[in-house]
């Protein structure tokens, strides 16, 4: 039966911002680690790049992904999480047990507490996943909505197997390199990819008053790109060198045609107003173009261009959207739940100050550019994520922000007896 | 024209208004975004009554379903609307932009995702529980309020 967003259907305010939190704390870290760890590096085979780069995908983007579902799969679908609170609870608990043993499992090299990631975090990938598939069977929808999710899911349940599989490696049991690059295209073509486009689907058109995405990709991507990610994985397993080449260039297509076509929709959106989530958008789509075109183009030429596409893949694509995300849906979340308990003199735009919100998102581009310059010379590494520190504390106070902002305003909730 | 199609196409000439309002208020034409956002709230304010008085009573009957169903999530957030429609009045009125702008992004992301609910879910069921009178119906919907 119907089941709108309602206090119902949507998660306790605590639960989506206690994954914001935790995700912001893991880029504070991230950003003291590079300062660490950052001139040492010089292969994505070392340990160090290992322990940093999960610190940003299993700390940050992790985090605030499940986080967004929590939330966000109920109003999409009309389906509750079951138990949401105690399962929320559990899978906090348990990612952050995994990532900070992964991380400094790598950074010292304790194979006891590599074993203990692998089993945590494969756990909770698993549990995450078959509770999120369970909420999308529950749907009395079965539309092309609900089948991008459940395509996501299915890709983050590979995704997981692959990456415990590639850990287990560095102990010898299987071969760590192809299973390691199986687990990072079912990651970023798979799981984070057809996450984005699902929600992406209904929340371009929905913040902006754009147009739908055509029926076409709505219905055909994820299932091209689910069947190209399993051709992926047979030819990196059985070293099908042509056809890894082909699936490579293809799932690269992918992103490119659906980078073009948000940037095409918002382009003609009718909310014509500028905001700083809109050039976000841009800024990422621009990047996981970038990206995707070194990816083939380095391939093809035989050259070794691991860091580049990793730094503009996630730190240019996936951060900068899940930025732009967190700034549209943190104040409305806050405000929607307020007025929800009937508190009315709240409102989105003071949730977190604009101008809060903006220096942070300047800090990043101006770390990003310093980044690039470390291609120049690594003493860039120091100013760029110092920089990157500032706004990471920065993101985390402003969501901080918005949590003290709701805090106050439901003291002034009035209970009707 | 079914109860879905002539309730969905009032969405959109909804959000056609708002976003008619705000590129006005942008390039600081105050009048001409005071006129359209009026337009707005008139026509959105049209679309609740047209749901509350009269399409909603008569699925809540027909289906059986009563008065704290689906509809009823409706209603409280017609009501959150309309708390926002107060504090806009006062922003367009003062000619105070910046306010404007954000309540209008509170208004947009709370009508998009009701209207979602809406046309996913409420329109369906009022297409197939009411489909004998359907015509009859939009007619006296096009007729509403004059």
């Amino acid at each position: 039966m119907f089941q709108g967003l309602s206090l119902e259907q949507a998660p306790p305010y605590a639960v989506p911002i206690k994954f914001y939190l935790s995700g912001a704390f893991y880029l504070i870290l991230l950003s003291a680690a590079i300062i660490v760890y950052g001139f040492s590096v010089s292969s994505r085979f070392d340990y160090e790049v290992i322990a940093l780069t999960h610190l940003l995908t299993l700390g940050f983007i992790t985090h605030v992904m499940f986080g967004s579902l929590f939330q966000m799969l109920p109003v999409m679908l009309g389906t509750p999480y079951t138990n949401v609170v105690k399962n929320a609870t559990i899978i906090h608990i348990a990612l952050n047990a995994g990532v900070l043993s992964f991380v400094v499992g790598f950074l010292t090299n304790t194979a006891l507490l590599l074993y203990f990631a692998a089993i945590l975090l494969t756990g909770t990938f698993f549990y995450f996943a078959i509770l999120s598939f369970k909420t999308i069977l529950l749907s009395q929808e079965k539309n092309t909505l609900v089948q991008n999710f459940a395509a996501s899911f299915i890709a983050l349940f590979a995704a997981a197997l692959f990456g415990a599989l590639a850990l287990l490696g560095h102990f010898g049991f299987v071969d760590t390199l192809r299973y390691g690059n199986t687990h990072i295209a079912f990651m970023l073509f798979g799981w984070v990819f057809l996450l984005i486009v699902s929600v992406s689907y209904k929340i371009i058109p929905m913040f902006f008053v754009a147009k739908e995405f055509p029926i076409f990709v709505q219905k055909r991507l994820y299932p091209v790109q689910l069947v190209l990610l399993f051709l992926f994985a047979y030819a990196q397993l059985q070293e099908k060198t042509l056809l890894l080449t082909l699936t490579q260039f293809l799932l690269c297509a992918s992103v490119i045609l659906f980078a073009l076509l948000s940037i095409l929709i918002l382009r003609k959106r009718k909310r014509a107003r500028k905001d700083a989530s809109i050039q976000l958008w841009y800024f990422a789509m621009g990047n996981a173009i970038l990206a995707s075109l070194l990816f083939t183009g380095a391939d093809i030429l035989h050259v070794n261009l691991s860091f580049a596409i990793g730094f503009f893949a996630l730190f240019g694509a996936v951060y900068a959207l899940i930025n732009a995300m967190l700034y549209k849906i943190i104040p409305f979340l806050t405000w929607f739940h307020l007025s929800s308990n009937m508190v009315f003199d709240a409102e989105m735009g003071d949730v977190i100050p604009k101008k809060k919100m903006n220096m942070q998102i300047n800090l990043y581009y101006l770390a990003y550019f310093f980044f690039l310059c470390t291609v120049l010379s690594p003493a860039f590494i120091i100013p760029s994520a110092t920089l990157f520190l500032f706004s990471s504390l920065l993101l985390l106070l402003n969501i901080l922000k918005a949590q003290k902002y709701y805090r106050e305003y439901m003291k002034k909730k009035v209970v009707f007896e | 024209m079914t109860i879905k199609d002539f309730m969905t196409s009032k969405h959109r000439e909804c959000d056609h208004l708002l976003t008619q309002a705000e590129d006005f208020l942008e390039s600081g034409e105050f009048d001409e975004a005071l006129c359209k956002y009026a337009a707005f709230k008139n026509e959105t304010l049209l679309h609740f009554t047209m749901e509350e008085e009269y399409l909603f009573p008569m699925l809540e009957e027909k289906s059986g379903m009563g008065s704290m169903g689906p509809t009823n999530v409706m209603r409280m957030e017609h009501a959150q609307a309309k708390s926002l429609f107060e504090k806009m009045d006062e922003a367009y009125s003062t000619k105070d932009k910046e306010r404007a702008f954000s309540l209008g992004e509170s208004m947009n992301i709370l009508l998009q995702q009701h209207n979602l609910k809406e046309e996913q879910m409420l329109y369906t069921m009022m297409n197939s529980a009411l489909a004998e009178d359907a015509q009859e119906i939009v007619q006296k919907l096009q007729n509403y309020g004059n």
